[in-house]
């Protein structure tokens, strides 16, 4: 998962290498160890960098991030996300609506990557592309084409695409 | 407030084939405007120069401030009436700075039969000194018409937005305090005469200006009394003996002169206090806006991206990110200017109208002008959306928008069909400013589903008669409605009829937005309080 963000005015390729059992952030290339980051939500706290506490404090600006730590102020904003985290993603593609199914552009078996159409779909006079949600297999299609369907029916899912490959 | 993250792959075959549908669609789109504006038969020219009159556009050109920039409004009306008679429906309107003020500039097109007024050429003026009226816009006009198109007299002269609510509309704007000058470079008669006569001020050139009730052979006619134009209404009588104009001007570049220089003696009124940050440039490409515009109406897009391709910075502050989805509300900064943006991504449901009902309010309560951007199918329908009482959800919305005390824009980005025209701000919703993009759809319903309904009826209407149901006529039925649908669905169509303030190129919208909003600044906010609320 990389970041591109401006810290003090200079531009970071910034990749989150693990997060377990301590975060281990790559910054343009060198890696960091940081211990007790926070939980991102109270925007207080103490952190262990290079074995060394500091006391933190953050909030959030139009501009991008204010930190606080150790006693001097950053300023940070961020460019560029990476794709979200394909484990957080659901394996269901649930209706958002009722309507009909215009197209399957997928078989069962197919490899997907996160954003790879499934389903068109048409309801109310306007089609929308039902995508991945995240990469896999396509497991099952539980609905065919000019087939109606409910809000919040259950019309595809998807199968993880190897078993037990932690680091990928 | 967060950059918005584009997902959109400018490589990919759906955006290249949207780009190239849209591409043509505006390149059609500057065709028809550029003939609109400058296409007539050369002896038209050749007359004016004859009279020693600059063309119309050249006129408005002189008149405003070098470099800075026209919004025209409406240059497609009348496109698909009076068989192209009437180009602009033989008139420009537009807003625009002279002498440093923001005014408004409505110019007769001596090009086009004369100048004469269609039903159109009125329902035009009528609406551009309606903006004058809602933004305290001051307005310029500059009159050359022969007066109404007596073939059409019934619809150019007596119902309510007709002809006569141009001499009302100029009344109430200076009984506001909002000025009007008149420039008179060629005849005013009849109606038209009211036009400087009921202006702040007027100038009229000497030897072609002339302003009277009934011309030369009008009064020949009536009493048998031979007049020339000049003794009739010409500049030396009315600004020496009847005082009804108020300057003589030597030719027409003079009397332009004296126009800019009673500009610049007039007040600049504050405008209210909104809230503004310094302007930044979107951080996307604008012309990226092709390939996200769908190349067919029934395929949806993230309005995300377009907004990202609007606002400054391409920030956006998201409000209820997870609740009501198919409606997309946010702040954001355009030019500078404080904006709350209403975007459609799919048909309204209960939720997405609470939700924009919600935000509307706010959008009040913090001053905030709201934007529209529409492309909606309606509002959810069927059982179990009726039960949970969608009319009444989508009744919230409405009566929220309609009740705005702030500026409402509308932008049609798309297809606009049903109900959702309405809470959308639609054009019967008073919007200072709405404008259409070249591949918008407006209807009450497709042209497929009205094809399909009709043809349903009049199958079952042959069954109930115990006819024989004959396919080949209800397949032309079919055809034929669906043609008279996408004739009248079409972005041409609404703007020959003035259901829009003008047809942009989408690349244009934000500097569009700018110059409308910075117009509408002018305007104190309008009343509070809303109806009431169906609960």
């Amino acid at each position: 998962m990389a970041f591109r963000i401006v810290l003090d005015g200079i531009e970071r390729e910034i990749d989150i290498i693990r997060r377990r059992p301590h975060l281990v952030l790559s910054i343009n290339g060198r890696e960091h160890v940081v211990q007790n980051p926070g939980d991102g939500k109270t925007g207080l706290g103490t952190l262990t960098i290079a074995d060394q506490s500091l006391k933190f404090a953050q909030v959030e600006t139009p501009e991008g991030v204010v930190l606080r730590l150790g006693g001097r102020t950053y300023s940070a904003e961020l460019l560029a996300e990476g794709e979200a985290s394909d484990n957080m993603a659901s394996s269901n593609l649930h209706a958002p609506m009722p309507g009909a199914v215009v197209a399957i552009d997928v078989a069962i078996g197919d490899t997907v990557a996160t954003g790879d159409a499934i389903l068109t779909i048409e309801s109310m006079k306007l089609q929308m592309v039902l995508s991945a949600p995240r990469a896999g297999i396509v497991e099952n299609i539980l609905v065919a084409e000019g087939e109606s369907f409910g809000k919040d029916q259950l019309l595809a899912n998807l199968a993880d695409e190897t078993e037990g490959d932690a680091n990928a | 407030m967060r950059k918005i993250q584009s997902k959109l792959n400018t490589n990919s075959p759906d955006f290249m084939s949207n780009a190239a549908h849209n591409r043509r669609l505006v390149a059609e789109f500057r065709e028809k405007q550029e003939a609109a504006r400058h296409t007539r038969p050369q002896r038209d020219f050749d007359r004016l120069e004859k009279q020693g009159k600059m063309p119309p556009r050249k006129r408005v050109e002189m008149l405003l401030d070098p470099g800075t920039p026209f919004l025209e409004l409406s240059s497609l009306a009348a496109n698909r009436a009076y068989n192209g008679d009437s180009p602009s429906a033989s008139s420009i309107v537009g807003i625009g700075t002279v002498s440093g003020r923001e005014v408004l500039i409505r110019a007769d097109d001596p090009t086009v039969k004369g100048g004469a007024w269609f039903p159109l050429t009125a329902k035009k003026i009528v609406r551009a000194l309606d903006i004058a009226l809602e933004n305290h816009l001051p307005v310029i006009h500059l009159c050359d018409s022969a007066g109404g198109f007596l073939q059409l007299q019934s619809e150019v002269f007596p119902d309510k937005f007709a002809a006569g609510r141009i001499f009302r509309n100029q009344s109430i704007l200076s009984k506001k305090g909002i000025k009007q000058l008149s420039i008179v470079f060629g005849h005013c008669t009849a109606g038209g005469a009211y036009i400087p006569g009921l202006s702040d001020y007027s100038v009229i050139v000497r030897g072609t200006g002339a302003v009277f009730l009934g011309g030369p052979p009008l009064v020949k006619a009536a009493t048998g009394e031979e007049v020339s134009v000049e003794e009739l209404g010409g500049a030396e009588m009315h600004t020496s003996v009847s005082g009804t104009c108020d300057y003589p001007a030597r030719d027409e570049a003079d009397a332009i002169r004296i126009g800019r220089e009673i500009v610049s003696q007039w007040d600049r009124p504050k405008k209210w206090d909104f809230q503004q940050e310094a302007p930044e440039a979107p951080a996307y490409d604008s012309e990226e806006l092709y390939g996200i515009i769908p190349n067919d109406i029934k395929k949806s897009f993230d309005v995300r991206e377009i907004i990202a391709r609007l606002v400054d910075g391409s920030r956006f502050h998201e409000y209820q990110p997870n609740y009501g989805q198919t409606l997309v509300c946010g702040f954001a900064n355009i030019w500078g200017m404080k904006v709350g943006i209403l975007g459609n991504n799919g048909v309204l449901f209960n939720e997405s109208s609470l939700k924009g009902a919600h935000f509307i309010e706010l959008c009040n309560q913090n001053n905030t002008p709201l934007l529209f951007l529409q492309n909606i199918t309606g509002y959810m329908i069927g059982r179990e959306y009726e039960r949970r009482g969608i009319t009444k959800d989508g009744a919230k919305m409405i009566m929220a928008q309609s009740c705005s005390r702030v500026p409402k824009f509308t932008v049609m980005c798309n297809g606009s069909f049903g109900a959702g025209n309405y809470g959308m701000c639609g054009r019967a919703f008073d919007g200072r400013f709405l404008f259409t993009w070249p591949n918008h759809q407006i209807g009450v319903m497709g042209g497929d589903q009205a094809a399909n309904t009709l043809a349903e009826v009049k199958a079952n209407q042959m069954r109930r008669n115990g006819e024989t149901v004959d396919d080949t006529v209800i397949q032309s039925l079919w055809e034929d409605t669906r043609k008279a649908y996408e004739d009248q669905l079409s972005a041409y169509y609404s703007t020959s009829q003035l259901w829009d303030d003008g047809i942009i190129d989408p690349v244009d919208t934000r500097n569009a937005l700018a110059i409308a909003m910075s117009a509408a600044m002018n305007a104190p906010l309008g009343d509070d309080g809303y109806g009431v609320f169906r609960f």
